[in-house]
């Protein structure tokens, strides 16, 4: 566990998803001018949410935070703020680009091509920044009254270009109809597990936030200011001799991933229907989710493909601690292309041996945080066994849909877009020779195929499309609390 | 004393162990011929298997560029790469004996600009030099502009004179050649296909049937697979004593001069316009990743003087290795690289490294970091090299990125298929060869 001077300089997002604050608005903001928005942000500083241990009351009980505040800038938002340049070109390159400059790499082509988003492309206002305000049902109106005041108090210097609405369903499902959030790395310097894991789920603290080690055993790159520009030592500095003459401006700060991703539903489920074989409705109905299933490598209710093979299992709907090679080599339970075994392959990578296999992985791991936007198509108790409702003879409604997806990493290139790049749209990820990522993957011309490794032969689900749209998004980075006091005062 | 002298020396047990396994590997090679004349009943492979045409080789052309040229060329080269099918200067569809190829333009304002141009390939140096020539009817506007090329008539000459050789190489299938490769792809797509006619699961049992009707030699299946087993032992033993060997020597070299480990810098830095240069060459590099499956790296160093000679040892040793070492696809246990070679130019001042290799330029960096000891053994030996080498991953990623080189223009002869995909088809069409049985058609299945 990290101490606690660290705990209170990081930004909470890092730590929890909030779910209980399941209300959000996210402000997208521009600074016009360089004073007033330094007073804004002077007033915002003390509202944002850290990683500092939650109270206690009486009954020992924790006290989260009712009202949740993170903030990120973009690269242009940093330049606002009159950060020198030698800070500003420290910084990773492909946060400098951002991300719509990065669609070659992304897969943002198509209807996805940032030129048609609808925040954070070419065509749209420049971002400096995204404020995320989280609350829970009771405090979100008068959060937001409050936020809005500081807008106007900025007389102008800061400026909403945006807003999205979030929220989130108790069920935890994303609108395709899966819980969503179970698979995620234990942050090192953030929790106590006293539990052992064989999944190698624990990742050093450096692999999200910067300033600690990471899973080379090194730190990642960071940000630095002259040592000039901060006279009254507000950021740390570096070990003897590192970088004499410069102060740490990342330390305990993040990257933040934003991807506004579209989700056509009933193609979705259409597409898999039209893959079934079962003669009757019954058994279509459960063959659609089993294909689903092999798809995601996960059941709706979370219960890994791994484990439970046959049926879901809602006993196991937050199991995260297994692994693919050890247990299921071939794919047989879970299909070597499903979502969660490309997005994380554990120990199954192939060009290397298996040990690090696992090491490998968890240099790409990403911290993924969710919010929807839309009404769902189909009521979330659509897979309850009781009712016996199944996404059969679904039919679009034109209402836009999906989820406000985030990713927290140390180094974007490395993490996000490596599984983004590598192994979500790569055909020929991990010895596949045809199969793009069957949810996300960029299977632009309808043709995309989705290979269920079983005996005597696999089996083919094909005439996949592009189910998920990118339709806004952006790089951000979430200082640190004294960073953005260095950003004040600079 | 007197049972140790009962026991047999250690040259005889020696002699023994390899006499075992070079008996097994002989007679495996035997029962294996002998057991593929036996008749399959029902199933014919409709040809034989494609041939293999001989080891890989490298063909580098360096040549100088016309003074004030190299701005025009690297634009001819970008076009090109920009209009595959349908530009006037290559026609890609009439190379046929390279697997991977390179055009690019290095800068050097001392000792002036030169194109490379650089491959590999099956066959002999005149045949791919008149490929080439065939296959680019632009020759002129490409290579018109280095001083040495005087005209298409010439191009074999031009070719003889501007060729280096390769210093080290590693090729992940040596004595496959690029019809060889596509060969296998397709017989691969076509039993795909034969399998998507059976998109039912339950269908594929009639297929399963009419495939397994086969007759089987237990007495020579046997034999087969026990002197396969012991051969393959032997080669696996034969290896760890050669890798053992490598990585002793490698570790040596690697350590001989290179700094104690020191903590990586949390950042580089430089003066911002320094750092906005390498920013900016670092974009460019990413826009010239390819958008499939395979990637090209290309770096200049220059050698230290002192080092020269080392370097070289190192390279030799490193083509024993590489020659007898590691299984098909595999350098050091990393199955993403396609082929890695060196070239010493300009009487050993510098040296180009070119590798072919599966993934982005991240998933790269992780293999290097497995390779640590023996890129540290080889690159300790160039100027500029961190200290550290790669101990410091962060100083070694920007060294390393800083040397490497804008490739306008990049050929691959199978560009979506993995060093992984290769390995998977050579065993596709490998039990095709073989005898059907129920064992080898559910592994063929298992594979599609
Ligand atoms: C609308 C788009 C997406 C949907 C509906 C979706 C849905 C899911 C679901 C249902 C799971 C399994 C449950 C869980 O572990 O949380 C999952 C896991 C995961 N997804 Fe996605 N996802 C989407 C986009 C993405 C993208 C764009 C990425 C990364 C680039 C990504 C990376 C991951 C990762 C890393 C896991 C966890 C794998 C593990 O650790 O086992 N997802 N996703």
């Amino acid at each position: 566990m990290l101490p606690d001077s660290q705990l209170k300089d990081i930004q909470g997002f890092v730590a929890s998803g909030y779910d209980y604050a399941a209300k959000a608005t996210y402000f997208f903001l521009q600074f016009k001018d360089q004073k007033k928005s330094k007073e804004w942000l002077e007033k915002i500083i003390p509202k944002i949410t850290t990683t500092e241990r939650w109270p206690v009351d009486e009954n020992g009980h924790l006290m989260p935070p009712k009202v949740v505040l993170h903030i990120g800038f973009t690269h242009a938002g940093l330049a606002a703020f009159g950060l020198p340049d030698s800070a500003l070109y420290s910084a990773p390159r492909e946060f400098i680009d951002g991300m719509a400059n990065r669609k070659h790499i992304l897969g943002d082509t198509g209807a996805s091509d940032p030129e048609n988003w609808e925040v954070g492309g070419p065509n749209n206002e420049p971002v400096h920044a995204m404020m995320l305000l989280n609350a829970t049902e009771d405090t979100f109106a008068d959060a937001y009254k409050a936020h809005q005041k500081l807008f106007k108090e900025s007389k102008g210097g800061v400026v909403v270009i945006r807003e999205e609405k979030a929220f989130r369903e108790d069920s935890g499902r994303e609108p395709f109809g899966f819980s969503d959030g179970v698979g995620q790395p234990i942050v090192k310097g953030l929790v106590f597990t006293s539990k052992p894991v064989v999944s190698g789920n624990i990742v050093n603290t450096g692999e999200f936030v910067l300033g600690y080690l990471n899973e080379f055993g090194v730190y990642s790159p960071t940000m630095v200011v002259p040592i000039e520009t901060d006279p009254k030592n507000i950021l740390p500095g570096f070990p003897d001799p590192q970088n004499p003459g410069y102060r740490d401006f990342g330390r305990n700060g993040m990257f933040l991933v934003y991807r506004k991703l579209k989700q056509d539903v009933a193609a979705f489920w259409q597409a898999l229907e039209a893959n079934t074989f079962a003669p009757t409705e019954k058994g279509k109905k459960a063959e659609v989710l089993w294909l689903a299933a092999k798809l995601m490598g996960r059941w709706p209710s979370g219960a890994p493909l791994v484990l439970s093979p046959d049926h879901d299992d809602p006993s196991l709907a937050r199991a995260d601690d297994f692994l693919y090679e050890r247990d299921d080599p071939e794919g047989f339970r879970c299909p070597i292309g499903s979502h969660v075994r490309r997005a994380n392959p554990r120990d199954s990578l192939q060009n290397i041996s298996w040990g690090d296999s696992i090491h490998t992985s968890n240099t790409r791991r990403i911290l993924r945080r969710a919010r929807l936007f839309g009404e769902s198509l189909f009521p979330q108790s659509a897979f309850s066994d009781e009712n016996d409702m199944r996404p059969v003879g679904l039919k679009d409604d034109g209402v836009s849909r999906g989820v406000h997806f985030f990713a927290i990493n140390a180094e974007t290139d490395r993490q996000f877009e490596f599984i983004q790049k590598i192994w979500i749209n790569n055909a020929g990820f991990n010895n596949l020779y045809d199969n793009k990522d069957a949810y996300v993957g960029n299977n632009e011309n309808g043709d995309g195929v989705m290979t269920i490794p079983q005996v005597p032969v696999r089996r083919q689900v094909s005439g996949l499309s592009r189910f998920v749209d990118v339709i806004g998004g952006g790089y951000f980075f979430m200082p640190g609390i004294a960073a953005m006091r260095y950003m004040v005062e600079c | 004393m007197r049972q140790r002298d009962n026991k047999p020396k250690l040259p005889l047990k020696l002699i023994a162990i390899s006499s075992i396994a070079i008996g097994s590997y002989l007679i495996n090679q035997w029962v294996k011929r002998a057991s593929y004349a036996v008749p399959t009943r029902n199933f014919q492979p409709r040809r034989p298997m494609p041939p293999s045409s001989g080891h890989q080789k490298i063909l580098t052309l360096v040549a100088t560029v016309k003074p004030g040229q190299e701005k025009a060329l690297n634009d001819v080269l970008f076009s090109i790469s920009n209009n595959r099918e349908n530009n006037p200067y290559i026609n890609f569809s009439k190379i046929k004996s390279i697997h991977f190829g390179r055009w690019l333009v290095i800068y050097d304002d001392l000792n002036g600009h030169r194109l490379v141009f650089s491959c590999t390939y099956n066959g002999e140096f005149e045949d791919v030099i008149r490929e080439i020539a065939d296959a680019t009817p632009g020759l002129d506007a490409i290579w018109g502009k280095c001083t040495e090329y005087t005209g298409r008539d010439n191009f074999l000459d031009f070719a003889r004179g501007s060729f280096m050789p390769a210093a080290y190489r590693f090729f992940a299938f040596p004595n496959e050649s690029p019809q060889a490769i596509r060969d296998k792809i397709a017989i691969r797509s076509r039993l795909q296909k034969i399998a998507g006619n059976y998109p039912n699961p339950e269908d594929v049992k009639t297929f399963l049937d009419s495939l397994h009707r086969v007759s089987k030699v237990p007495f020579w299946t046997a034999v087969e697979k026990i002197t396969g087993w012991l051969s393959s032992l032997a080669l696996a033993g034969g290896r760890g004593v050669l890798n053992s060997v490598g990585d002793v020597l490698a570790r040596f070299f690697a350590n001989w001069g290179l700094k104690p480990h020191v903590a990586t810098p949390y950042a580089l830095i430089g003066t911002p316009e320094e750092q906005k240069k390498h920013i900016q060459h670092l974009l460019e590099l990413d826009r010239n990743e390819t958008p499939f499956a395979q990637n090209q790296f290309t770096l200049v160093a220059e050698i230290r003087p002192e080092r020269y000679l080392r370097l070289r040892f190192l390279m030799m040793v490193g083509a024993l290795l590489t020659d007898y070492g590691y299984p098909p696809g595999s350098l050091i246990g990393v199955f993403t690289i396609h082929s890695l070679y060196w070239v010493i130019l300009d009487g050993g001042q510098r040296a180009i490294l070119c590798t072919n290799y599966d993934g982005n330029w991240s998933s790269y960096l992780g293999d290097f970091a497995r390779l640590a000891t023996l890129l540290d053994a080889l690159f300790n030996n160039v100027k500029g090299y961190p200290p550290s080498g790669l101990r410091q991953v962060n100083l070694f990623n920007s060294w390393i990125r800083g040397a490497q080189l804008i490739c306008p223009l990049y050929y691959s002869a199978y560009p979506n298929e993995t060093v992984l995909n290769i390995i998977r088809d050579r065993e596709i069409a490998a039990t095709l060869g073989q005898e059907m049985g129920y064992d080898s058609v559910e592994r063929l299945l298992e594979l599609l």
